[in-house]
């Protein structure tokens, strides 16, 4: 969490979210999404999302393709220009007080494109000047040993393979301590022990005060991660709440694995 | 997207960003130098570059273009500004917003940066990429007027001003787009240049068919009412276009520092006024900079591929109905055969326009160069369009395995062994050029009502010249790829990469000519010595020659398949 920020992370010692099957306690909003929408030439994209995520949560958002995920994630991250709704992250409004709320934030692409000519250390280097952070040095090698880059400090951006440009972003992500990271398919292109390191540190991040938004269509991954579900079907949302809650909302009593509950939804939302 | 105006150098998280490229790009060269090939490359474009330049310098100095103020030299510092800057602006129209490579454009949008601060540093990023181009048409300029610090000077401040312009523009459009919306979008940027090329031309011709007629429009100049330099700059329209280039052009043209500091003033402060300005415009252009983006890597993406081919166009949605037929049968050669038909097809319009500009230029060019009204002219006059139609046909469809690059690893995977994968993927594109080149022969020769038996040998040696040259050059591509597009560091080393690769292409030509016409010579020498008959002479040397192009032919498609066989998609392919 940024130190200089007016919002102070999760208490120390305070107990972390834990999993679907166990709400979190109640803390503070980091981000709230308030009646957010998005046309492309006159195509609705996202229609009139409103949701939230408190610190220390994790936020699974599900959808097939094309159904507004990424642009969702892309506007709150400022990439796209908010063009109806509102935006607040870790209290900050995204458009009045848009810088104050992007040092709160984190983005992690699906596809992360390093700078071909700079080494895994001087990205770093750059993003704790970008974010203002300090004494970057020792987090960044706490998060290079993380995430087994500690040998490839040297290396250049162009020289990384698919899964390293990955861990790259998760180390450029984390250096500044977020209030709100939003990720999109953070695992794809990792190895297992990349996805491994990947987990543990979503896991470690929350507990750590961040909220994080985690966008994949790897199912399992949501259910072992998420404390809280959002699933958007053709732009709108058709779900928010644990997996508890899903569960007791689509098929009572009768259980079910996410896939055959998004599966199900989405079908019978199909025209 | 926040509109902070920040202080003039911008945020110092970007510098630093700057810095750091800066240096990477030097360390990504240095190591680059590791290898030995490299330092052959960079020496060899070194030398290509050097020379130009001293050519350019020599010449300048040199008796031929006297280095002196001559009554025009305003005028013409004012037409070359004039052209400089309305390139610019031109060129504005395919980068509307703030252009950011895709490195850039999600980290420097989510990042707590302000507009204007990505504004600053891509101004920096354009005016260090100008600073070469400044010293060096700045030399060039002082040279032409006398070795004058002056024009340096004034041409440098105007080539450090332009990219300020530029980038106003292209802001100022996309604001201008954002408003018009939807509209503006179906205006595509090629449009507008063609209008502004056509008010351009039609300019030219106004100007030209008044000549002399409008006394009015074209006041005479000394008493000259003849066409002339001095009457087009003296026009009050001509006078008000160059007005704003009058700093530069007086500061190129100045003879003492009392003429030149006013100028000088005015331009650092104009300059500063323009980056200041250019910063602060309030628009959000977050939008249009990820499409110009994506814009730009797919034209990067079309530009590893070919130059100007017909590859490069869109496909013709109206051929996308159309039966693509399986010319080779329905295996794995006659598949790959279809798939690079079935592109022909599907980019056909571009194929026909490419095909006809060639066709005419070349018949045009044989009726000039070749021009008689003896038999043999026409012969010569079709093996003109058959041999450098072929070189211009190819370079202009390329529908070959520089359409290809991208999709290597694939076609890496058929099951097809390689110089018969080469075979079927060249195949369309021979057939395709030859039978172009072919009817281009046979329409010239009616429509000139002339025949010659030569011709006959000219349509048989037309497919197999195709082939060689098409092989030939696949290989060679296939050997080394292009990897290199406009912009990107490492230009020197490219240019003598290209170097070497067009001296490889040269000594291959040089070797098939040799290989299929030595024994054609011997052979007419010894048909015509033997029978004294020039004419059996010419079709036993010409059928020897055929022959030996075929032999030629299945070498370099051998070669072709070696060289396919060798390309490791890892190491040749471009990211």
């Amino acid at each position: 969490m940024n130190q200089d920020s007016p919002f102070h992370g999760a208490p120390e010692g305070a107990p972390a979210a834990t999993p679907v099957s166990s709400p979190p306690v109640a803390r503070r909003v980091a981000l709230r999404v308030e009646a957010f929408s998005k046309t492309y030439e006159g195509q609705a994209a996202v229609k009139d999302l409103d949701f939230q995520v408190e610190e220390g949560e994790i936020l699974g958002l599900v959808g097939a393709n094309g159904a507004g995920k990424t642009t969702t994630l892309r506007s709150i991250a400022g990439i796209l220009p908010l063009q109806a709704g509102r935006v607040h992250i870790c209290g900050h409004d995204l458009v009045a007080d848009e810088l104050s709320a992007k040092r709160e934030l984190a983005w992690i692409p699906d596809d992360p494109q390093p700078f071909d000519n700079l080494t895994v250390d001087e990205h770093l280097q750059f993003t704790a000047a970008l974010y203002g952070v300090e004494e970057w040095r020792e987090r960044a090698d706490e998060l290079l040993k993380t995430f087994e880059l500690t040998e490839k400090r040297q290396a250049l951006g162009g020289e990384l393979s698919r899964g390293m440009r990955q861990k790259l972003a998760f180390c450029s992500a984390w250096l500044h301590k977020p209030g709100v990271v939003l990720m999109d398919e953070p695992l794809s292109g990792l190895d297992p022990r990349g996805i491994r390191s990947a987990k543990d540190a979503i896991a470690r991040l929350a507990r750590e005060g961040s909220a994080v938004i985690l966008s994949s269509h790897l199912l399992e991954l949501i259910e072992e991660l998420a404390h809280k579900l959002l699933i958007v079907h053709r732009g709108e949302k058709v779900f928010a709440g644990t997996l508890v809650e899903l569960r007791t909302a689509f098929r009572g009593a009768g259980g079910g694995s996410l896939e055959e509950i998004f599966l199900e939804i989405t079908e019978t939302k199909d025209p | 997207m926040k509109h902070d105006v920040g202080g003039f150098f911008g945020n110092p998280a970007l510098r630093l960003l700057l810095r750091l490229k800066f240096r990477g790009g030097i360390r990504k060269q240095v190591r680059r130098l590791k290898q030995p090939k490299h330092w052959v490359f960079l020496i060899l474009g070194g030398l290509a570059a050097g020379s130009w330049v001293f050519a350019v310098l020599f010449n300048s100095i040199s008796g031929r273009h006297e280095p002196q103020l001559g009554p025009h030299t305003l005028l013409i510092a004012q037409v070359s500004m004039l052209v400089l800057f309305s390139l610019t602006v031109i060129g504005a129209f395919s980068y509307r917003g703030l252009y950011l490579p895709k490195d850039e454009i999600e980290m420097g949008f989510s990042s707590p940066l302000t507009r204007s601060d990505l504004v600053r540093y891509r101004l920096f990023v354009s005016l260090m990429k100008s600073l070469i181009a400044g010293l060096l048409f700045g030399i060039v300029a002082s040279m032409r007027v006398g070795g004058s610090v002056y024009a340096f000077l004034g041409v440098f401040t105007a080539m450090l001003t332009i990219p300020l312009v530029g980038q106003g523009t292209a802001l100022v459009l996309g604001g201008a787009e954002s408003r018009i919306g939807r509209l503006a979008k179906h205006v595509p940027s090629r449009v507008i240049t063609r209008v502004l090329l056509v008010a351009f031309i039609v300019l030219v011709v106004w100007f030209v068919q008044s000549d002399g007629a409008d006394a009015e429009l074209f006041p005479a100049v000394d008493g000259h009412d003849t066409w002339s330099l001095d009457r087009i700059a003296a026009h009050p329209v001509v006078r008000a276009v160059l007005w704003p280039f009058t700093p530069w052009a007086n500061m190129v043209t100045a003879q003492s520092f009392g003429q030149f500091a006013p100028y000088f003033v005015f331009a650092v402060a104009l300059w500063l006024f323009l980056f200041e300005t250019v910063a602060r415009i309030r628009i959000d252009y977050r939008e249009l900079s990820l499409a110009t983006s994506a814009d730009v890597a797919r034209r990067i993406s079309r530009m590893r591929k070919g130059k100007f081919d017909a590859t490069r166009g869109n496909v013709t949605r109206a051929t996308i109905g159309w039966r693509v037929p399986w010319l080779f049968g329905r295996g794995a050669f006659g598949a790959v055969a279809w798939q690079k038909s079935a592109s022909i097809v599907r980019k056909s319009r571009g194929t026909l326009i490419v095909s006809a500009l060639i066709v005419l230029f070349l018949t045009i060019l044989s009726t000039f160069v070749v021009n008689g009204d003896d038999d043999k002219f026409l012969v010569a006059g079709s093996a003109l369009i058959a041999g450098i139609g072929t070189i211009y046909m190819c370079a202009g469809l390329r529908f070959d395995f520089r359409a290809d690059l991208d999709i290597m690893d694939r076609i890496k995977t058929w099951p097809l062994r390689p110089s018969l994968l080469f075979t079927a993927t060249i195949l369309p594109e021979v057939l395709l050029v030859s039978a172009i080149l072919c009817l281009a022969v046979v329409g010239r020769s009616v429509w000139l009502g002339q025949f010659h038996p030569g011709l006959v040998g000219v349509l048989a040696f037309q497919p197999l010249l195709t082939l060689t040259w098409v092989s030939l050059d696949n290989a060679v591509f296939l050997f080394s790829p292009i990897r290199y597009t406009p912009g990107e560091e490492g230009a020197l080393q490219n240019m003598g990469r290209s170097m070497l690769l067009m001296i490889l292409r040269a000594g291959l030509g040089v070797a098939v000519l040799v290989a299929a016409g030595a024994p054609a010579a011997l052979v007419y020498y010894v048909v015509e010595s033997t029978t004294k008959s020039s004419v059996t002479a010419w079709w036993a040397a010409g059928s020897v020659a055929w022959i030996g192009l075929f032999i030629v032919d299945i070498a370099l498609i051998w070669l072709g398949g070696r060289m396919l066989k060798r390309f490791d998609v890892a190491r040749d392919r471009p990211v």
